[in-house]
C-alpha cells in the first residue's frame, strides 16, 4: 500500500478505536442511568400499588364490619330479602362477594355477578390455616388469602357478628376477588403485575394464554417483548402489602419490558454510528491532508532523483524546514550540487579550449547561449514552443558547446582566411558530428550532443551532416543555427565586416524558409528588438554561462529560476 | 501562501459541511422507532373483556410494532372519559374505544371520534350486516368498527319452566314452588323496559327523531306488571341497586324462575352451573305489538385525538375477520356482525346464540341520533327516579309519577 493509503488508513483506525472507545463507555452510563431510572420508576409504582391495595383490604375490612352490623338485622323469614339486603351492602361498598356463616354452615350470601359469581370463590369453611381458624374461633377478625396457582385467588376478611342471646355464633365473611380487574387498577400502564402470597403466585395480570406453559413458582412471566427490547431483562419490582394473618407476606410484583433501554440503546447506536461516520469523514480528510504535507517533499525528492537520472543536472529542491526531509532536501541538493560542478568542470573546460583554438571570443558563446534562451522565451511567449527547464538547461549546454567539435578540427582550417578547398570544406563539416560525440562522451548530455550534431542543418534540408529538414530538426537547433548566424553577422569577425542589427534581421528574413526556420526567425528578432543593448552586453549575469564562471560555480543557484515566461 | 490558504478554508467547510449533516441526522430521532402501545378502553368486563383483550392483541401481531393496553371502565366511567377525551392531559387519552352505538351521536356531534377511512368503510360496507352499519352511521359516514351485536332476551329455568313462556303473564301463573320468584325486570332501567313498552305502543321514535315515551303505554306496562310489583321479593329484586347481581345470584340457587338479561350475563350465568335457557322476551298475552327489544352493537371507535390513528384503525379492522368474530361470539355471548361469520352456522351453534338470534331478528335497532339519545336518556333517567322513589310504595303512585315526570 501507498505511503498515502496507510496515513489515511492509520487516521481511520485512530478514529474508529476512538470513537469505539466513547462510545461503549458512553453506552454502558446510558445504558446504566436509563435503568436505574426504569427500575426507579417501576419500583415506584410498585409502592403505588402497594398503596392502592391496602386501601382496598381497608374498604373490604369496613364492608365486612358493616355486614357484621347488619347480619342481626337481615329478615329471616325472606332469604330473597335478605340476599337483596346483602346485595345493597356489595354495591355500596363495591365489593364482590359477601357471606354469612352460622357456626360452620353458609346460611347466606350475595354476591356480584361480573367478578363475585364464580362458585371457586365460595369460601371454604372454616379456613384450613390453623392461625387464621384460630383467630376466627377466638372471635378476632381474620385476613387471608384463599385460593390462587391454577383457580381464582381471592381475599377473605372474616369479622364475627355481635352475639345475639341464645343465637348461635355468626360471622361475615368478604370476598374481593384478586382478578386481572383488580390487579390492572392497581399498577395501570405496566406490562404485568402479579400478586404474591410469600413465593406463592395468587394471580396475574395479564392472565397466561391458556396453552402457555405453567409458569415458575416466582412470577416472572416471559414478557412478549419486540424490537431491542428482547435484548434485556424485563424490569422488575417489588413492593410488600402487608403480613396476613396467616403469616403469609403479601407483596406485588411488577413486570415491564425495559423500552427505554431498548429505546436509549437504538439512539445510543444510532448516534454512535453517525459519530463514527463523521469521525471516518473527518479522518479521511486530514489523513488526506497530514499525507499532502507529509508526502509533498518526498515527492519532490523523488522528482529531483528522477531528473537528475534523466541529465537534469540543474536540479535543486526548496529547503523544507529543519526536519527529517529538510535535512534529506539539504543533502540532496549539496549532492546535486557536486554533480553539477563536475559538469560544469568540463563544459568550461571545453568552453575555453573552443575559445583558444578558433578565434571566436568568450562573448560570443556567452551571447549566443543568451539570445538562444531569449528566443526560446519568445516562442514560448508567442505559444509556439514551450521549454521545461529541462529542455532550457539543454539548449544552454548545447548552445554552449555548439562549436565544440571544432576543437579536433585543424586551427589553419579554422582560422584560415581565404576560401577553403574541398578537404578543407570537408573536414570543416565534419565538426557537428565531433562535438556531438564529445558531449555524449560525457553522459547525462544526450540530448544537448544531438543538438549540437543538428546545430548546422538548414531548415529546407541544404544544411550538415545530415541533411535534415524542418521539423526534422530539433528546434534547440534551429534556434542556435539562427542565433549564431546573427551573432555571426552582427560581430567583428576577421574575414567579414560587421553589419547592423537591421541588416541582420533583413539578412535572416531573407533566409526564413530556406537555411532558417520561419518561426525562430520571428522570435530571434522579437527577442533583439525587445532589448536590443542588452545583447552587445560583454558579459551576462544571466543563464548557463555565468556558471562556467569560478564565482558562480561557487554558488550555484536553481536553473529552474532562470528569468522566462509562465508556461501555462 | 494564497493557494495553501484557500486549501485550509476548503477543508474546514468539508468539515463543518460534515458536522452539520451529523447534527442534522442525530436531531431527526424518530419517536416511531419504539413499540407503539395502543390504549384501547372498553366498558366490557370479566371474560368478556379478557376475550376482547385477547383479539385485540392478536390483531396487534398482524400489524408491525404495536402492542395493545386494554383499559378497563364501567359504562360511565368510560363515557365521561370519551366525553373528556382532547382535554389537558394528553397522556391519558386513548386511542380506541369499545362504545355501545347509542354514544356514537354525542361522540360524533362534538367530533371525538374520527370518519373510518374510505377503504376501511367500502370494506365494512361489503362484509358487515346493514343493521350494524346503520348503527355506526351518520349521514351515510362511517364512524365504528361494530364487532359485536346484543339484545335483551329471557332468561329461564328449563327445569322449572319446561316450555318456552308465550307471554309475561304464563310467566306469572306458572306453577312454582313457595319462595321461587317467576320472572324479574330492572324495572329501573329503561333499555330493558323498552321491549315492554314496545308492545303497547306503535313506535319508539317520534317523526322528528326524537325518543317516544308514551305515558298510556307505561301505564299498562306497570298495571301489567303488577303481580311482580306486588310481590315484595320480587319487588325488591326488580328495583334493587344491582339487580342484575341479584338475577344470576337467584336464578343459581332456583329462587328465581326467569329474568331479563343481557348476553353479557351468560358468562356469569355459565359459570354458576345452573342449566339456563334463552328466548325473545314474550310481550304481554293481549299486547298490541311483539316485544321489540333494542339492538344494541358494540362498536371499536378511533378517538381522534389518537396520534395513532392510522395502527389504531388497522387493529380494529382486523376485529371484523370472521375467525376473530366467531371467538368473540363464542367467549361473549354476543352476535358477530360479519355476514362470513354466519355463513358456518358456528354462530347460532350454541343453544343461547340461537336464542339472541331470534331475539335480535325481532328487536328494533337504536337510532344513533344525538337527539334520540339525549331523549332516551333522559327518560330512562326519570324512570329510574321514579322506580327508587316509589319502590315501597303501591304501583298506582308510580303510574302517576311516570306519567308526569317522563317527557
Amino acid at each position: 500500500m501507498k505511503l498515502r493509503g496507510q496515513l489515511i488508513l492509520s487516521h481511520v483506525v485512530l478514529v474508529l478505536t476512538g470513537t469505539l472507545l466513547i462510545g461503549t463507555v458512553n453506552l454502558f452510563l446510558a445504558l446504566r442511568s436509563t435503568a436505574e431510572s426504569e427500575q426507579l420508576a417501576l419500583a415506584r409504582a410498585a409502592a403505588a400499588g402497594a398503596n392502592l391495595f391496602q386501601y382496598r383490604i381497608d374498604a373490604v375490612r369496613r364492608a365486612a364490619h358493616e355486614a357484621a352490623t347488619l347480619v342481626p338485622r337481615l329478615p329471616t323469614d325472606s332469604p330473597t330479602g335478605a340476599t337483596v339486603a346483602l346485595n345493597e351492602l356489595l354495591q355500596r361498598y363495591r365489593c364482590e362477594r359477601v357471606e354469612v356463616f352460622t357456626g360452620l354452615t353458609r346460611s347466606t350470601s350475595a354476591y356480584r355477578w361480573e367478578r363475585g359469581s364464580d362458585p371457586l370463590l365460595h369460601t371454604h369453611w372454616l379456613p384450613a390455616e390453623p392461625r387464621v381458624a384460630t383467630r376466627i374461633a377466638s372471635g378476632q377478625d381474620a385476613t387471608w388469602v384463599q385460593g390462587g396457582g391454577n383457580g381464582p385467588a381471592s381475599l377473605k376478611v372474616c369479622v364475627p357478628v355481635p352475639a345475639t342471646q341464645g343465637g348461635q355464633k355468626k360471622w361475615v365473611v368478604v370476598t374481593e376477588p384478586l382478578d386481572g380487574l383488580l390487579l390492572s387498577t392497581l399498577a395501570p400502564g405496566v406490562a404485568s403485575v402479579a400478586l404474591l402470597a410469600g413465593d406463592r403466585l395468587l394471580s396475574r395480570w395479564p392472565a397466561p394464554a391458556t396453552d402457555a406453559p405453567e409458569e415458575p413458582a416466582t412470577g416472572k412471566t416471559p414478557l412478549a417483548a419486540a424490537g431491542l427490547e428482547r435484548f434485556f431483562d424485563p424490569v422488575r419490582a417489588s413492593c410488600a402489602i402487608t403480613v396476613l394473618d396467616s403469616g403469609q407476606p403479601l407483596s406485588l410484583r411488577l413486570e415491564d419490558p425495559a423500552v427505554a433501554s431498548a429505546v436509549t440503546l437504538t439512539r445510543s447506536l444510532r448516534a454512535w454510528f453517525l459519530i463514527a461516520l463523521g469521525g471516518l469523514l473527518v479522518a479521511g480528510v486530514l489523513g488526506s491532508g497530514v499525507a499532502a504535507r507529509l508526502l509533498a517533499p518526498l515527492q519532490a525528492l523523488l522528482d529531483g532523483t528522477a531528473a537528475m537520472a534523466r541529465g537534469h543536472l540543474m536540479v535543486r529542491l526548496p529547503p523544507q524546514g529543519k526536519s527529517e526531509l529538510g535535512a534529506l532536501t539539504v543533502e540532496f541538493n549539496r549532492m546535486a550540487d557536486e554533480l553539477r560542478r563536475t559538469y560544469m568542470g568540463v563544459i568550461s573546460t571545453l568552453a575555453e579550449v573552443v575559445e583558444a583554438k578558433s578565434h571566436f571570443t568568450r562573448e560570443h558563446i556567452e551571447r549566443v547561449e543568451r539570445l538562444a534562451m531569449a528566443t526560446a522565451d519568445a516562442l514560448e511567449r508567442r505559444g509556439w514552443a514551450r521549454f521545461s527547464s529541462q529542455r532550457r538547461f539543454t539548449l544552454s549546454v548545447a548552445a554552449v558547446l555548439h562549436d565544440v567539435g571544432k576543437i579536433s578540427i585543424s586551427g589553419d582550417i579554422l582560422n584560415k582566411s581565404g576560401p577553403l578547398d574541398d578537404g578543407e570544406r570537408r573536414e570543416i563539416l565534419t565538426h557537428p558530428e565531433r562535438g556531438a560525440l564529445i558531449v555524449e562522451r560525457m553522459g547525462k548530455l544526450g540530448a544537448a550532443a544531438e543538438i549540437i550534431r543538428c546545430a548546422h542543418e538548414h531548415f529546407n534540408g541544404s544544411g550538415y551532416p545530415r541533411g535534415l529538414k524542418g521539423e526534422e530538426i530539433p528546434i534547440e537547433a534551429r534556434i542556435i543555427l539562427a542565433v549564431d548566424a546573427y551573432d555571426a553577422m552582427t560581430a567583428d569577425r576577421p574575414y567579414s565586416q560587421r553589419r547592423s542589427p537591421e541588416e541582420a534581421i533583413a539578412e535572416l528574413r531573407a533566409e526564413a524558409g530556406r537555411q532558417f526556420d520561419p518561426v525562430v526567425v520571428e522570435a530571434l528578432i522579437d527577442a533583439v528588438q525587445t532589448s536590443p543593448d542588452r545583447w552587445a552586453a560583454s558579459s551576462s549575469d544571466t543563464g548557463l554561462y555565468r556558471l562556467l564562471n569560478p564565482d558562480g560555480l561557487s554558488t550555484p543557484s536553481d536553473f529552474n529560476a532562470l528569468p522566462r515566461v509562465r508556461r501555462g | 501562501m494564497g493557494t495553501g490558504s484557500g486549501k485550509g478554508r476548503r477543508g474546514w467547510r468539508a468539515i463543518l459541511g460534515v458536522a452539520a449533516v451529523l447534527a442534522l441526522m442525530t436531531s431527526c430521532g424518530d419517536e416511531r422507532d419504539r413499540v407503539v402501545r395502543l390504549k384501547v378502553g372498553t366498558f366490557w368486563g370479566g371474560v368478556a373483556a379478557e376475550a376482547l383483550g385477547e383479539e385485540i392483541r392478536l390483531a396487534c401481531q398482524g400489524v408491525e410494532a404495536v402492542e395493545a393496553e386494554i383499559q378497563l371502565f364501567n359504562m360511565s366511567s368510560l363515557h365521561e372519559r370519551l366525553l373528556s377525551e382532547g382535554g389537558p392531559d394528553p397522556a391519558s387519552d386513548l386511542d380506541l374505544a369499545l362504545i355501545p352505538n347509542d354514544w356514537f351521536g354525542v361522540l360524533t356531534e362534538r367530533a371525538l371520534i374520527g370518519e373510518l377511512p374510505a377503504q376501511q368503510a367500502n370494506v365494512l360496507r361489503e362484509h358487515v350486516v346493514t343493521e350494524a352499519l346503520l348503527a355506526v352511521s351518520q349521514d351515510d359516514r362511517l364512524f365504528g368498527y361494530p364487532i359485536s351485536a346484543e339484545v335483551l332476551v329471557l332468561v329461564y329455568n328449563p327445569r322449572l319452566l319446561p316450555r318456552e313462556p308465550r307471554s309475561l303473564d304464563d310467566l306469572f301463573s306458572a306453577p312454582l314452588a313457595p319462595g321461587v320468584v317467576p320472572f324479574s325486570i330492572d324495572l329501573a332501567n329503561i333499555y330493558h323496559l323498552t321491549p315492554l313498552l314496545a308492545s303497547y305502543q306503535e313506535s319508539m321514535t317520534r317523526p322528528d327523531g326524537s325518543f317516544a315515551w308514551d305515558p298510556a303505554a307505561a301505564a299498562r306496562v306497570f298495571r301489567s306488571l303488577a303481580p311482580l310489583w306486588n310481590d315484595p321479593a320480587a319487588r325488591s329484586i326488580a328495583t334493587a341497586t344491582d339487580p342484575a347481581s341479584l338475577h344470576v345470584q337467584l336464578f343459581a340457587e332456583e329462587r328465581l324462575a326467569s329474568f331479563v338479561a343481557g348476553p353479557w350475563l351468560i358468562p356469569a350465568l355459565a359459570s354458576v352451573g345452573r342449566p339456563y335457557a334463552v328466548a325473545p322476551i314474550p310481550p304481554f298475552r293481549g299486547s298490541l305489538h311483539p316485544a321489540r327489544a333494542l339492538v344494541g352493537y358494540q362498536s371499536l371507535v378511533v378517538i381522534r385525538q389518537s396520534p395513532w390513528g392510522d395502527l389504531a384503525h388497522n387493529v380494529a379492522m382486523r376485529l371484523l375477520d370472521a375467525e376473530s368474530q366467531l371467538h368473540l361470539a363464542a367467549r361473549t355471548a354476543r352476535l358477530p356482525v360479519v355476514r362470513g361469520a354466519f355463513a358456518s352456522g358456528a354462530a347460532t351453534a350454541n343453544p343461547a346464540s340461537l336464542g339472541f338470534l331470534r331475539a335480535m331478528e325481532n328487536g328494533q335497532t337504536m337510532p344513533s341520533t344525538a337527539v334520540w339519545e339525549q331523549g332516551f336518556r333522559t327518560a330512562g333517567g326519570r324512570l329510574r327516579a321514579a322506580v327508587r322513589a316509589r319502590a315501597g310504595g303501591p304501583l298506582s303512585l308510580l303510574i302517576t309519577d311516570l306519567a308526569e315526570g317522563v317527557p
